[in-house]
């Protein structure tokens, strides 16, 4: 008996506990939000809706041509480049061209002495001699012997070089006139600690 | 609606229309456009929120397409041009998508 009362009590403490704690919550839920002023929809005449109608289309239509005539001229990247690179672009493209005009008249020489000489037959071969050498070369199957540069790369104190920086250098040689390149050593040498 | 008609319009007049626009203004374009359509998206969102109100909306439309232009040309005569740009299309893109999501919640609010 004395077991099943204290269970009781028990019991009937945990109940009032609960509804206790269910009626002292204070949350509220979230309000929706009560603007200051109501929103004053005087519902104006013809003529302000009107008028409206005509500064929405207005607009939109600014918006649409804008849109359409960036469509059709697309800027170029050349504007959002520096005055340096500018000035760098236009010397190594005046190489290019001084390049490509020594060439020319290689060719154009080779071209008259075919047309000159008497025997045609041989004198092709002679110059598809001459060609082969070079486009040896620049294709990669002769190895090209010359001075050189000697580039070295070291390890940046910051960051580590990426694939891109490398990729930038072969390309920047390229311009710079070379015509091949070969690898011949790399030397890892760790950092001075 | 007048928003879409005005819009279809414009796109049109634009398409067969090519004027040249002066040299000054070319780089800014495509910022002004994002803008723009910021803006637009904003008064979409306020229309769905029963709270339009046009002179808000064309006050915004400039103000956009100015603040953005002003800034844009500002990062251009610091040196940080491509920079400050970049950081202006991602705050607009931003704010596009966010308008977007509000119009998504409004129309599938049931």
């Amino acid at each position: 008996m004395e077991h099943n009362k204290t269970h009781d009590i028990l019991n009937r403490m945990h109940i009032q506990h609960a509804h206790d704690k269910e009626n002292d919550r204070t949350d509220t839920g979230s309000f929706p939000v009560v603007r200051k002023k109501p929103p004053r929809r005087i519902g104006g005449g013809i003529a302000s809706r009107l008028m409206t109608s005509l500064l929405i289309v207005l607009l939109c239509a600014l918006l649409g041509f804008s849109y359409a005539i960036q469509l059709n001229n697309k800027t170029s990247s050349y504007e959002t480049m520096s005055e340096e690179e500018l000035t760098r672009l236009i010397s190594e493209t005046s190489t290019q061209v001084q390049n490509l005009q020594q060439r020319k008249t290689e060719l154009t020489g080779q071209l008259n002495s075919l047309k000159a000489a008497a025997d045609k037959q041989q004198e092709a071969q002679r110059i598809a001699k001459e060609n082969e050498d070079t486009s040896g070369i620049l294709s990669g199957r002769l190895p090209a012997q010359g001075k050189g540069v000697v580039i070295t790369i070291t390890q940046g104190s910051k960051e580590n070089i990426d694939a891109a920086t490398m990729f930038q250098l072969l390309e920047e040689l390229r311009n710079a006139a070379s015509r091949s390149w070969s690898w011949t050593t790399f030397v890892w040498s760790p950092r001075p600690m | 609606m007048a928003a879409v008609l005005g819009l279809i319009v414009g796109v049109i007049i634009g398409i067969f229309v090519k004027p040249d626009i002066p040299i000054v203004l070319q780089p800014y374009l495509p910022i002004m456009v994002v803008a723009a359509l910021d803006a637009l998206l904003g008064a979409a969102r306020a229309y769905f929120e029963r709270s339009f109100s046009d002179k808000v909306f064309v006050i915004s439309f400039i103000s956009n397409v100015l603040t953005a232009t002003l800034l844009v040309l500002l990062g251009n005569q610091l040196g940080v041009g491509s920079q400050l740009q970049t950081a202006v299309i991602v705050v607009l893109g931003i704010r596009i998508f966010s308008n977007v999501s509000a119009i998504r919640r409004f129309i599938f609010k049931g």
